[in-house]
């Protein structure tokens, strides 16, 4: 049994953790920085900052995969974050530049989808309760609708339906794109360069591709220390846990 | 296009003027040289102003007959060497026009002392890059301009202006003495004999080479005359130019003589048989002797002649390693801001971008005061704490005659992380993809404060949302479905089968039999033509309150209903209706008459299936 004690002091704790990993960052120590961080995490801080910090780490190393990883997790918790988001870009521009350096060419796309970009600054939590209450609203006006008889505000009634089923179809699209709900599985990242995808989810199974660093993949399924991921271009096989991360 | 002086010493700077003047018309494009090998220290782009003309008041207005445009740049150039600067080049009508080039020596040591040039005759109206050259006092005028008739004589309490009955030109100077860099106020006067009925013209503007001038006054002024009296004549006086002139160099330096020409026709030249000719005036030249600094105490470097403060700040005072901060000067005051330099600061570990200089120049009470602004970049290249030394400038004060060094406050810089090199080696040891962090520069900074939050909840997979979710459409679908099964409900009790109606009647003649028997009988016999009625109607399906007794009969024989049956039914109608209307006290047995046989009739109706309307014979 918990005491109302005992929570400040672990938040304490917690709090001081996080000044320990900024003041190993800024003393250099960048390896017990990171091993803080994600102390943290483990402890089950789920911080939009706490993110950010181990994404920058990662980035300043030239760990682009993981930078990616973390700034898309900073990013879905804080929406909005115009640092993350550079942050973000330019670690994709990086691995671009490295991958155009040692292959003579890349392909890196940096820049969502339109309907990605458009919720992008928005929370999945603001969407979900805007879609709540102009659901409620918009069928509160179509059962007024239908018992009102009186020739002005059944006109207001008709005029305001159809606005408002607009407004809801438009949150519930945005919703859905939010929520990844167009598409099976949970949206990942790849964490190493030339990561193999097998035909099964076993390492003697045959290598059927390698996977760039930092290309966004799907995981649909897990098994023992494997994931099967899908890729655009109908691409699906089985990757080891360790290389792919759960954005 | 003229330079001045031609050969100068490393560090010493030159005044090159590009005119362009152009007779009734603008140049459709001007190209001046490329001065790519000097610093340009200051650069200035004049145009005599245009006035439009107003007749008939006692304020006239300036209108300037040719286009004019004069570039000045202060040049200091960078190395020592011969400089060829390329003719500039104008465009009109299709036609192109070029100046001559100019050729700068530049020394390493002391630059020998240069004399003004010889003066030259003007240029005549419509030729580019031509401009007066200035004359010492007293020397015969270069101009073509008539003689005046009567005699003139110079003016020593009007700076030496040349007195005209008519018409005459005054220069005048606050100081014929002054330092290098102190401002001298330039007024040129236009005294004339009676108003003018015309718009004077400026024909040479007044040369002011070895200056960087200022104009003070706006460029919408009008021309306002005030009275004067020389030599027992009254004159209307006018200011043409008034502005501010900082010497650059030491030495005699001139103002050059402005030339004008006066119109002086009228409406009433036609009562004189001709217009009176115009005047043709120019002024004197006046000469100006530029002290250099005063030698005792001066300071090494640079030095801003006037009166100045200083102000330095950073933008933020704690960075990330690699990150760059602003810092930014700001000189104000009074005096030659152009000429203010501010060396960048340099600083330990600190890499210190170009500056970017900004200039705010105005006038108060004939004075040039404003601020110069500068910016500098500062990226630290170590971590700790870094201290700016406090910014500087060497200023000498004319008025007092006193240098003073004007510092700005010393400022301190954190840089926080690790610095460029140490990150460079240390990366290689972070696990498990140890690399080069080529772009270092553009992550960061970390964030210092956080809430650390440890529950994301997403409402999408709280289940009292989902519930609340499909509460609102189920309500609504219920609510819907309610009204819908309630119209239902409504629609079918209003089409009541027969033998409900039946039923019904029976029930209802009942309970008036009942009220009858209590004493109420007003409505035994209503109910009882009703019961029937409607117990015909439903049997039958169709409506028999507008038929007439014989219409009645022929229906009920076409839809098969006996004819016993059929004349009780109406004998009983009538019976109900006469009773109904009728006086007549009911008794109880007539009550119970009445009843029995209603009742009756409805169980025959009750038993009836009459021929449907198809099967009517």
């Amino acid at each position: 049994m918990w005491t109302a004690v005992d929570r400040p002091a672990r938040a304490q704790s917690l709090q001081s953790l996080f000044a320990g990993a900024n003041q190993a960052y800024f003393r250099g120590d960048h390896k017990t920085a990171l091993a803080r961080y994600e102390r943290l995490i483990a402890a089950g801080v789920r911080d939009a900052d706490v993110y950010f910090n181990l994404a920058t780490i990662h980035a300043k190393a030239g760990s682009y995969g993981r930078a990616i990883l973390f700034f898309e997790r900073s990013m879905r918790l804080g929406p909005g974050d115009e640092q993350a988001e550079r942050g973000l870009a330019a670690s994709h521009a990086a691995l671009g530049r490295r991958r155009a350096e040692s292959a003579g060419e890349a392909t890196v796309r940096t820049r969502p989808s339109m309907g990605t970009a458009m919720v992008r600054p928005v929370s999945e939590n603001s969407l979900a309760l805007s879609v709540l209450v102009l659901e409620v609203a918009f069928f509160a006006v179509l059962a007024a609708l239908g018992i009102t008889r009186r020739e002005t505000p059944r006109v207001a009634l008709g005029v305001a339906a159809p606005l408002l089923g607009l407004c809801l179809l438009v949150s519930a699209l945005g919703l859905a794109t939010k929520a990844d709900a167009w598409s099976q599985g949970r949206r990942a990242v790849v964490l190493r360069e030339q990561a193999e995808v097998r035909e099964g989810p076993d390492p003697r199974a045959q290598a059927r591709a390698r996977v760039p660093e930092g290309r966004y993949v799907r995981v649909v399924e897990r098994d023992n220390g494997f994931v099967r991921v899908r890729m655009p271009g109908e691409i699906e096989g089985w990757m080891k846990r360790g290389d792919v991360g759960d954005i | 296009m003229q330079l001045e002086p031609t050969h100068i010493a490393l560090g010493q700077s030159c005044v090159l003027r590009v005119r362009v003047e152009v007779s009734d018309g603008e140049a459709e494009r001007i190209e001046l040289p490329s001065l790519d090998a000097f610093d340009i220290v200051s650069r200035q782009t004049s145009r005599p102003m245009q006035f439009s003309f107003s007749f008939g008041s006692g304020q006239q207005q300036m209108i300037q007959r040719s286009s004019t445009a004069i570039h000045t740049f202060v040049l200091q150039p960078r190395e020592a060497g011969t400089y060829r600067i390329n003719p500039a080049r104008a465009w009109m009508g299709g036609r192109e026009f070029a100046s001559q080039p100019q050729t700068l020596r530049v020394s390493a040591g002391p630059a020998p002392y240069t004399t003004p040039r010889p003066s030259q005759p003007g240029p005549g109206r419509g030729q580019p890059s031509g401009r007066a050259r200035p004359r010492a006092p007293g020397a015969p005028r270069l101009h073509a301009i008539p003689e005046p008739a009567t005699p003139q004589r110079t003016k020593p309490e009007l700076d030496g202006a040349v007195v005209d009955p008519d018409a005459f030109v005054r220069t005048a100077i606050d100081k014929g003495e002054a330092y290098v860099g102190e401002q001298i106020t330039v007024t040129i006067y236009l005294y004339l004999r009676g108003p003018l009925s015309a718009a004077p013209a400026i024909e040479t503007e007044a040369s002011v080479d070895g200056f960087w001038v200022h104009d003070l006054l706006g460029p919408d002024r009008q021309l306002q005359a005030h009275r004067q009296r020389v030599d027992r004549r009254a004159y209307h006086v006018y200011v043409l130019r008034r502005f501010a002139a900082f010497p650059l160099r030491s030495g005699e330096l001139t103002i050059g003589a402005m030339s004008v020409r006066v119109d002086r026709s009228s409406l009433f030249d036609v009562f004189a048989g001709g217009p009176l000719p115009s005047l043709r005036r120019a002024g004197v030249p006046l000469s100006v002797r530029v002290k250099e600094l005063p030698a005792q105490g001066r300071p090494r470097g640079a030095i801003g002649v006037g009166r100045f403060s200083l102000e330095a700040k950073l933008d933020r005072t704690q960075v990330s390693t690699g990150d760059a901060v602003r810092l930014s000067a700001i000189l104000r005051g009074n005096g030659n801001l152009k000429d203010l330099k501010l060396a960048a600061p340099s600083i330990d570990g600190i890499e210190v971008l170009a500056p970017q200089i900004r200039d705010q120049v105005h006038t108060n009470n004939d004075v040039v005061s404003g601020t110069r602004a500068f910016e500098w970049l500062l990226v630290p290249k170590r971590p700790g704490e870094l201290t700016l030394p406090p910014l500087g400038v060497n200023t000498f004060d004319p008025a007092t005659r006193r240098y003073e060094r004007v510092t700005s406050k010393a400022l301190t810089l954190t840089a926080a992380g690790q610095g460029v090199a140490a990150a460079q080696a240390a990366d290689a040891t972070l696990e498990p993809d140890a690399r080069e962090p080529e772009e270092g520069a553009k992550f960061g900074p970390l964030r210092t404060h956080s809430a650390l939050r440890r529950h994301h909840r997403r409402l999408l997979t709280e289940t009292w949302f989902v519930a609340l979710l499909a509460l609102a459409p189920g309500l609504w679908l219920a609510f819907t479905l309610g009204r819908q099964a309630r119209r239902y409900l409504q629609a079918r009790s209003g089409r009541a089968t027969p033998e409900r109606l039946i039923k019904r009647a029976r029930q209802r003649l009942r309970e008036a039999a009942q009220r009858a028997r209590d004493g109420q009988s007003a409505d035994l016999h209503a109910e009882v033509g009703q019961g029937l009625r409607d117990a015909l109607e439903a049997r039958l399906g169709e409506p028999i309150g507008s038929m007439t007794r014989s219409q009645l009969a022929k229906r009920l024989a076409e839809r098969g209903v006996p004819q016993e049956l059929a004349t009780s039914l109406i004998r009983e109608l009538e019976q109900s209706e006469f009773a109904r209307y009728g006086s007549a006290t009911n008794t109880a047995a007539d009550i119970e008459q009445s009843v029995g046989r209603s009742e009756e009739l409805l169980s025959r109706l009750e038993a009836l299936k009459p021929r449907s309307m198809e099967q009517r014979p």
